[in-house]
Protein backbone atom coordinates (compact mmCIF):
# COMPACT_ATOMS: atom_id res chain seq x y z
CA UNK A 1 0.00 0.00 0.00
CA UNK A 2 1.22 3.54 -0.74
CA UNK A 3 2.21 5.44 2.41
CA UNK A 4 -0.24 8.16 3.41
CA UNK A 5 -3.25 6.52 1.81
CA UNK A 6 -6.03 5.03 3.88
CA UNK A 7 -7.12 1.46 3.13
CA UNK A 8 -10.40 2.62 1.52
CA UNK A 9 -8.55 5.09 -0.72
CA UNK A 10 -6.00 2.49 -1.81
CA UNK A 11 -8.81 0.00 -2.49
CA UNK A 12 -10.69 2.59 -4.59
CA UNK A 13 -7.52 3.36 -6.59
CA UNK A 14 -6.88 -0.34 -7.21
CA UNK A 15 -10.45 -0.91 -8.39
CA UNK A 16 -10.36 2.12 -10.68
CA UNK A 17 -7.01 0.98 -12.12
CA UNK A 18 -8.37 -2.51 -12.79
CA UNK A 19 -11.17 -0.97 -14.85
CA UNK A 20 -9.37 1.88 -16.59
CA UNK A 21 -6.11 -0.02 -17.31
CA UNK A 22 -7.64 -2.74 -19.52
CA UNK A 23 -9.93 -0.17 -21.18
CA UNK A 24 -6.90 1.96 -22.13
CA UNK A 25 -5.02 -1.12 -23.33
CA UNK A 26 -7.99 -2.12 -25.50
CA UNK A 27 -8.31 1.43 -26.87
CA UNK A 28 -4.58 1.56 -27.73
CA UNK A 29 -4.77 -1.81 -29.46
CA UNK A 30 -7.86 -0.73 -31.46
CA UNK A 31 -5.99 2.36 -32.67
CA UNK A 32 -2.92 0.26 -33.52
CA UNK A 33 -4.84 -2.60 -35.17
CA UNK A 34 -7.55 -0.70 -37.08
CA UNK A 35 -9.68 -3.86 -36.83
CA UNK A 36 -12.02 -5.06 -39.54
CA UNK A 37 -15.66 -5.69 -38.58
CA UNK A 38 -14.94 -9.39 -38.29
CA UNK A 39 -12.20 -8.75 -35.74
CA UNK A 40 -14.31 -6.22 -33.81
CA UNK A 41 -17.18 -8.71 -33.59
CA UNK A 42 -14.70 -11.32 -32.34
CA UNK A 43 -13.52 -8.94 -29.62
CA UNK A 44 -17.09 -8.20 -28.56
CA UNK A 45 -18.02 -11.88 -28.42
CA UNK A 46 -14.84 -12.58 -26.43
CA UNK A 47 -15.84 -9.89 -23.92
CA UNK A 48 -19.38 -11.23 -23.56
CA UNK A 49 -18.06 -14.78 -23.20
CA UNK A 50 -15.60 -13.74 -20.50
CA UNK A 51 -18.31 -12.19 -18.29
CA UNK A 52 -20.02 -15.46 -17.29
CA UNK A 53 -16.76 -17.43 -17.49
CA UNK A 54 -14.97 -15.11 -15.05
CA UNK A 55 -17.97 -14.96 -12.74
CA UNK A 56 -17.99 -18.76 -12.63
CA UNK A 57 -14.23 -18.79 -11.98
CA UNK A 58 -14.71 -16.31 -9.15
CA UNK A 59 -17.48 -18.41 -7.59
CA UNK A 60 -15.22 -21.47 -7.74
CA UNK A 61 -12.32 -19.49 -6.27
CA UNK A 62 -14.52 -18.26 -3.43
CA UNK A 63 -15.84 -21.75 -2.75
CA UNK A 64 -12.37 -23.29 -2.63
CA UNK A 65 -10.79 -20.27 -0.85
CA UNK A 66 -8.29 -19.56 -3.64
CA UNK A 67 -8.91 -15.83 -3.36
CA UNK A 68 -11.52 -13.30 -2.32
CA UNK A 69 -12.07 -9.64 -3.10
CA UNK A 70 -12.37 -6.75 -0.68
CA UNK A 71 -14.90 -3.92 -1.02
CA UNK A 72 -18.46 -3.24 -0.06
CA UNK A 73 -20.13 -1.39 -2.93
CA UNK A 74 -20.74 -2.26 -6.59
CA UNK A 75 -20.24 -5.97 -5.88
CA UNK A 76 -21.83 -9.05 -7.47
CA UNK A 77 -21.52 -12.25 -5.44
CA UNK A 78 -18.37 -10.89 -3.79
CA UNK A 79 -16.83 -9.81 -7.11
CA UNK A 80 -16.28 -6.05 -7.65
CA UNK A 81 -18.14 -5.14 -10.84
CA UNK A 82 -15.35 -2.81 -12.04
CA UNK A 83 -12.74 -5.54 -11.61
CA UNK A 84 -15.06 -7.99 -13.36
CA UNK A 85 -15.47 -5.71 -16.39
CA UNK A 86 -11.75 -4.84 -16.51
CA UNK A 87 -10.83 -8.52 -16.23
CA UNK A 88 -13.26 -9.40 -19.06
CA UNK A 89 -11.81 -6.63 -21.26
CA UNK A 90 -8.28 -7.94 -20.60
CA UNK A 91 -9.07 -11.57 -21.36
CA UNK A 92 -11.49 -10.63 -24.17
CA UNK A 93 -10.76 -7.70 -26.53
CA UNK A 94 -7.16 -7.15 -25.40
CA UNK A 95 -6.34 -10.83 -25.98
CA UNK A 96 -8.12 -10.83 -29.36
CA UNK A 97 -6.29 -7.73 -30.64
CA UNK A 98 -2.93 -8.82 -29.21
CA UNK A 99 -3.35 -12.03 -31.20
CA UNK A 100 -2.09 -10.09 -34.23
CA UNK A 101 1.43 -10.02 -32.81
CA UNK A 102 1.45 -12.79 -30.22
CA UNK A 103 0.07 -16.31 -30.47
CA UNK A 104 -2.72 -17.52 -28.22
CA UNK A 105 -0.34 -19.63 -26.03
CA UNK A 106 1.90 -16.59 -25.44
CA UNK A 107 -1.08 -14.36 -24.56
CA UNK A 108 -2.60 -16.91 -22.17
CA UNK A 109 0.80 -17.67 -20.61
CA UNK A 110 1.67 -14.00 -20.10
CA UNK A 111 -1.76 -13.15 -18.67
CA UNK A 112 -1.68 -16.10 -16.26
CA UNK A 113 1.86 -15.13 -15.18
CA UNK A 114 0.80 -11.51 -14.60
CA UNK A 115 -2.25 -12.69 -12.63
CA UNK A 116 -0.21 -15.07 -10.46
CA UNK A 117 2.59 -12.55 -9.87
CA UNK A 118 0.38 -9.59 -8.99
CA UNK A 119 -2.52 -11.15 -7.07
CA UNK A 120 -0.60 -11.80 -3.82
CA UNK A 121 0.48 -8.13 -3.78
CA UNK A 122 -2.96 -6.63 -4.33
CA UNK A 123 -4.25 -6.52 -0.78
CA UNK A 124 -6.76 -5.11 0.25
CA UNK A 125 -8.41 -5.64 -3.16
CA UNK A 126 -7.44 -9.31 -3.44
CA UNK A 127 -6.79 -11.69 -0.58
CA UNK A 128 -5.22 -14.94 -1.73
CA UNK A 129 -4.88 -18.34 -0.14
CA UNK A 130 -6.36 -19.45 3.13
CA UNK A 131 -5.15 -16.45 5.14
CA UNK A 132 -5.58 -16.26 8.90
CA UNK A 133 -5.57 -13.26 11.19
CA UNK A 134 -1.83 -13.61 11.82
CA UNK A 135 0.20 -15.18 9.00
CA UNK A 136 -0.47 -18.35 7.05
CA UNK A 137 -1.12 -20.60 10.04
CA UNK A 138 -4.08 -20.63 12.37
CA UNK A 139 -3.13 -19.08 15.73
CA UNK A 140 -4.75 -18.14 19.03
CA UNK A 141 -5.72 -14.83 17.39
CA UNK A 142 -8.16 -16.70 15.14
CA UNK A 143 -9.68 -18.51 18.13
CA UNK A 144 -10.02 -15.23 20.01
CA UNK A 145 -11.63 -13.54 16.99
CA UNK A 146 -13.99 -16.37 16.15
CA UNK A 147 -16.59 -15.44 18.77
CA UNK A 148 -17.07 -11.76 17.77
CA UNK A 149 -17.18 -12.71 14.10
CA UNK A 150 -19.70 -15.48 14.88
CA UNK A 151 -21.78 -12.90 16.73
CA UNK A 152 -21.54 -10.45 13.81
CA UNK A 153 -22.56 -13.20 11.38
CA UNK A 154 -25.54 -14.16 13.55
CA UNK A 155 -26.64 -10.57 14.09
CA UNK A 156 -26.09 -8.86 10.74
CA UNK A 157 -24.68 -11.49 8.36
CA UNK A 158 -21.34 -11.34 6.59
CA UNK A 159 -22.63 -11.17 3.02
CA UNK A 160 -20.88 -7.84 2.44
CA UNK A 161 -17.59 -9.08 3.86
CA UNK A 162 -16.57 -12.11 1.78
CA UNK A 163 -13.09 -12.35 3.34
CA UNK A 164 -14.56 -12.66 6.84
CA UNK A 165 -17.21 -15.04 5.55
CA UNK A 166 -14.49 -17.23 4.00
CA UNK A 167 -12.46 -17.10 7.18
CA UNK A 168 -15.44 -18.16 9.32
CA UNK A 169 -16.23 -20.94 6.85
CA UNK A 170 -12.68 -22.25 7.25
CA UNK A 171 -13.03 -22.16 11.03
CA UNK A 172 -16.26 -24.16 10.75
CA UNK A 173 -14.68 -26.64 8.35
CA UNK A 174 -11.87 -27.57 10.76
CA UNK A 175 -11.91 -31.13 12.08
CA UNK A 176 -11.40 -29.84 15.63
CA UNK A 177 -14.43 -27.55 15.30
CA UNK A 178 -16.56 -30.41 14.00
CA UNK A 179 -15.33 -32.70 16.79
CA UNK A 180 -16.31 -30.05 19.36
CA UNK A 181 -19.79 -29.82 17.84
CA UNK A 182 -20.10 -33.61 17.89
CA UNK A 183 -19.25 -33.67 21.58
CA UNK A 184 -21.08 -30.55 22.74
CA UNK A 185 -23.96 -30.41 20.26
CA UNK A 186 -25.08 -27.67 17.87
CA UNK A 187 -25.26 -24.13 19.17
CA UNK A 188 -26.57 -20.84 17.87
CA UNK A 189 -25.85 -17.30 18.96
CA UNK A 190 -28.36 -14.54 19.77
CA UNK A 191 -31.39 -16.85 19.68
CA UNK B 1 -7.65 -12.71 -37.49
CA UNK B 2 -6.37 -10.13 -39.94
CA UNK B 3 -6.77 -12.30 -43.02
CA UNK B 4 -9.60 -11.67 -45.48
CA UNK B 5 -13.10 -12.69 -44.45
CA UNK B 6 -14.26 -16.06 -45.79
CA UNK B 7 -16.72 -16.25 -48.69
CA UNK B 8 -20.27 -15.57 -47.62
CA UNK B 9 -19.29 -13.67 -44.45
CA UNK B 10 -21.75 -10.76 -44.25
CA UNK B 11 -19.31 -8.07 -43.04
CA UNK B 12 -16.50 -6.57 -45.15
CA UNK B 13 -12.84 -7.15 -44.30
CA UNK B 14 -11.85 -3.50 -44.69
CA UNK B 15 -10.74 -1.77 -41.45
CA UNK B 16 -13.40 0.07 -39.45
CA UNK B 17 -13.09 3.83 -39.88
CA UNK B 18 -14.34 6.17 -37.14
CA UNK B 19 -16.83 8.76 -38.35
CA UNK B 20 -14.85 11.73 -37.01
CA UNK B 21 -16.37 14.23 -39.46
CA UNK B 22 -20.01 13.08 -39.24
CA UNK B 23 -22.05 15.94 -37.77
CA UNK B 24 -24.44 13.78 -35.75
CA UNK B 25 -21.56 11.71 -34.37
CA UNK B 26 -19.83 14.85 -33.20
CA UNK B 27 -23.05 15.98 -31.50
CA UNK B 28 -23.45 12.63 -29.74
CA UNK B 29 -19.81 12.67 -28.62
CA UNK B 30 -20.18 16.25 -27.32
CA UNK B 31 -23.28 15.21 -25.38
CA UNK B 32 -21.39 12.28 -23.87
CA UNK B 33 -18.49 14.49 -22.79
CA UNK B 34 -20.91 17.07 -21.36
CA UNK B 35 -22.74 14.34 -19.42
CA UNK B 36 -19.41 13.10 -18.03
CA UNK B 37 -18.44 16.58 -16.92
CA UNK B 38 -21.83 17.22 -15.31
CA UNK B 39 -21.64 13.82 -13.62
CA UNK B 40 -18.20 14.55 -12.17
CA UNK B 41 -19.16 18.10 -11.13
CA UNK B 42 -22.26 16.65 -9.43
CA UNK B 43 -19.97 14.54 -7.26
CA UNK B 44 -17.77 17.44 -6.18
CA UNK B 45 -15.75 17.50 -4.03
CA UNK B 46 -14.25 14.31 -5.46
CA UNK B 47 -12.57 12.24 -2.76
CA UNK B 48 -9.97 9.57 -3.45
CA UNK B 49 -12.12 6.85 -1.88
CA UNK B 50 -14.78 7.52 -4.54
CA UNK B 51 -12.63 7.24 -7.69
CA UNK B 52 -13.69 3.63 -8.33
CA UNK B 53 -17.34 4.70 -8.21
CA UNK B 54 -16.65 7.54 -10.66
CA UNK B 55 -14.70 5.21 -12.97
CA UNK B 56 -17.50 2.64 -13.02
CA UNK B 57 -20.53 4.91 -13.09
CA UNK B 58 -19.28 7.86 -15.18
CA UNK B 59 -16.03 7.04 -16.99
CA UNK B 60 -17.11 3.61 -18.27
CA UNK B 61 -20.46 4.69 -19.77
CA UNK B 62 -18.76 7.85 -21.02
CA UNK B 63 -16.05 5.86 -22.80
CA UNK B 64 -18.61 3.48 -24.30
CA UNK B 65 -20.79 6.39 -25.43
CA UNK B 66 -17.82 8.21 -26.99
CA UNK B 67 -16.67 5.11 -28.89
CA UNK B 68 -20.20 4.36 -30.04
CA UNK B 69 -20.76 7.98 -31.10
CA UNK B 70 -17.78 7.82 -33.47
CA UNK B 71 -18.38 4.23 -34.58
CA UNK B 72 -18.99 3.85 -38.33
CA UNK B 73 -22.48 5.09 -39.16
CA UNK B 74 -24.80 2.07 -39.50
CA UNK B 75 -26.21 1.46 -42.95
CA UNK B 76 -29.82 1.02 -41.86
CA UNK B 77 -32.23 3.47 -40.16
CA UNK B 78 -32.84 0.96 -37.34
CA UNK B 79 -29.09 0.75 -36.71
CA UNK B 80 -28.70 4.52 -36.71
CA UNK B 81 -31.63 5.05 -34.30
CA UNK B 82 -30.43 2.22 -32.02
CA UNK B 83 -26.95 3.73 -31.91
CA UNK B 84 -28.28 7.19 -31.02
CA UNK B 85 -30.68 5.85 -28.38
CA UNK B 86 -27.88 3.74 -26.89
CA UNK B 87 -25.58 6.75 -26.57
CA UNK B 88 -28.42 8.75 -24.97
CA UNK B 89 -29.10 5.83 -22.61
CA UNK B 90 -25.43 5.70 -21.63
CA UNK B 91 -25.51 9.42 -20.88
CA UNK B 92 -28.65 8.95 -18.77
CA UNK B 93 -27.13 5.99 -16.92
CA UNK B 94 -24.49 8.31 -15.43
CA UNK B 95 -27.25 9.93 -13.39
CA UNK B 96 -29.30 6.79 -12.74
CA UNK B 97 -27.51 5.85 -9.50
CA UNK B 98 -28.70 2.47 -8.29
CA UNK B 99 -31.19 2.22 -11.17
CA UNK B 100 -28.34 1.70 -13.66
CA UNK B 101 -28.70 -2.14 -13.49
CA UNK B 102 -32.43 -1.73 -14.20
CA UNK B 103 -31.59 0.40 -17.24
CA UNK B 104 -29.17 -2.29 -18.41
CA UNK B 105 -31.85 -4.95 -18.00
CA UNK B 106 -34.27 -2.79 -20.01
CA UNK B 107 -31.84 -2.38 -22.93
CA UNK B 108 -33.81 -4.81 -25.16
CA UNK B 109 -36.78 -2.44 -24.79
CA UNK B 110 -34.61 0.38 -26.16
CA UNK B 111 -33.71 -1.76 -29.18
CA UNK B 112 -37.39 -2.57 -29.67
CA UNK B 113 -38.13 1.15 -29.51
CA UNK B 114 -35.52 1.74 -32.23
CA UNK B 115 -37.29 -0.77 -34.49
CA UNK B 116 -40.69 0.82 -33.83
CA UNK B 117 -39.41 4.36 -34.47
CA UNK B 118 -37.71 3.26 -37.71
CA UNK B 119 -40.90 1.59 -38.94
CA UNK B 120 -42.99 4.64 -38.05
CA UNK B 121 -40.60 6.81 -40.08
CA UNK B 122 -40.87 4.46 -43.07
CA UNK B 123 -44.66 4.67 -43.15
Amino acid sequence: MIAGLESAEWLALQRAAFLVGPLLAAAALVLACRPAPREAVGAMVAFLWQLPALLLLHLLATHFHWWSFGGERNMLAGLPIDVWIGWAVWWGPVAVFANRWLGIPAIVGMSVLIDLATMPTLSPLVETGPGWFVGDEMTAADIMMSFPVEAAAARAGLGRYPALENWLGRIHARDAYQAALDRGGEYSLLN
Amino acid sequence: MNEASPAGYPLPSVPLRPSWTHRRSQLLAAMTIAACLVGVVGRMPVILADVDNIALRILLPGALGFVLAFAPVPGTPVGRIARELTVLGLCASMFAGNFAPVMLACYPLLLAAAVIVARMRET
